[in-house]
């Protein structure tokens, strides 16, 4: 991988990480959210800055064989890690509401029982 | 008994049906503890029910019918019922046939009795896919549950307290019948079923259509295989333990 290629993973990974932390800075996204993307920026960073020599131990091991490679199959992983990560929170969230909603109805009866129908 | 049995009707804009149905309870039966629980209808529903003097549950959004019942079970739960009865909205099931759930419940044979469709008396018209459908699920669940049950996906049932307790806290969404028996079966409580007759439905369609057949078999199925891998005593999805990524 060329010295141009290893400066652009650098620059959009330390792009997307000051987006990300100005996000939480500004209270738009929380910190337990922002790990993962955090997590994935640096790992693309340690990827750019790696050893030549690391590549050859790769390609034997992972069998990828052209560097550029590599930043996909971790974005990939990461991006599916993510995903999963949101879908297990939508889940969580979806019967907290249906607890809440539930709740709401029978309160609704108990009050209404108290003081009168409420519209 | 009558004083301490609940009777739970779901209902999803079901106001041509919901009022017949009441005023049949009302009239044909000793029961007069009667949950509406209104799912988020757009229509007259909760007027209808409110008007005949029953208890309604009215839910801020439309949750699904799985959500639908449990609301029902929790305020039978909190209510202190010993025996909860749920029938549609539609009319499809013979109000004169809710003692006929309940016996097995008050004799102590059962802890949850089903009203099958397949063991009654009269014709009971559906399509050629749909009875596929019921007949794979069938044999799927007698299998696990060890004896034969021959209505998987009626709702027409009758719950013992225990029962009522368990699936206040823990009840499956969007198509739960199936679930609930094979869940039910798997904490060792005694699932039976009963013969009922069916009416035609009065009024509205089926809530399942042909797309949502193949999509309902797939996700029951899928459900039940998850709920066999789950621990006897695991519990139910825990709303409480929030915190992303640690």
């Amino acid at each position: 991988m060329n010295i141009r290629q290893r400066l652009l993973a650098i620059a959009i990974s330390c792009g997307l990480i000051f987006i990300v932390l100005d996000l939480v800075r500004r209270r738009k996204l929380k910190e337990s959210y922002s790990l993962l993307w955090c997590a994935m920026c640096v790992s693309f960073i340690i990827l750019a800055l790696r050893p030549v020599s690391f590549d050859d131990y790769l390609s034997r091991i992972l069998g990828v064989y052209q560097a550029p490679n590599l930043f996909f199959l971790a974005a990939i992983i990461f991006l599916v890690i993510i995903s999963i990560h949101y879908s297990v929170r939508v889940s969580m969230l979806d019967e907290q509401n249906k607890t809440l909603a539930q709740e709401l109805a029978l309160l609704k009866r108990e009050v209404s029982e108290k003081k009168g129908p409420i519209p | 008994m009558v004083a301490r049995t609940l009777i739970i009707i779901p209902a999803y804009n079901e106001k041509e049906s919901i009022g017949g149905v009441i005023d049949r309870i009302l009239a044909e039966t000793p029961y007069r503890n009667i949950v509406v629980v209104n799912d988020g209808s757009t229509d007259a529903t909760r007027r209808v029910a409110t008007e005949r003097g029953v208890i309604v549950l009215d839910l801020p959004c439309n949750l699904g019918i799985g959500a639908a019942v449990q609301t029902g079970y929790r305020f039978a739960d909190r209510s202190g019922f010993d025996y909860v009865v749920r029938l549609d909205a539609d009319g499809q099931h013979d109000v004169s046939q809710i003692a006929d759930l309940l016996a097995p419940l008050v004799s102590g044979e059962a802890d949850f009795v089903i009203g099958s469709r397949a063991l009654g008396d009269g014709c009971h018209r559906t399509s050629f896919a749909r009875a596929v459908g019921i007949r794979i699920l069938a044999s799927i669940v007698s299998r696990l549950v060890g004896r034969p049950i021959t209505d998987t996906t009626s709702g027409f049932q009758a719950a013992s307290h225990a029962v009522v307790e368990l699936l206040a806290r823990s009840y499956p969404d969007d198509y739960p019948e199936v679930e609930s028996i094979v869940l039910l079966s798997r904490r060792g409580f005694r699932v039976r079923e009963v013969g009922v007759r069916m009416a035609v439905r009065s009024a509205g369609r089926s809530s399942i259509s042909a797309v949502g057949s193949i999509y309902y078999m797939i996700k029951v199925i899928l459900a039940i295989m998850i709920e066999m891998l789950r621990k006897e005593s695991s519990n139910p999805v825990s709303p409480g333990t929030g915190g992303g990524v640690k």
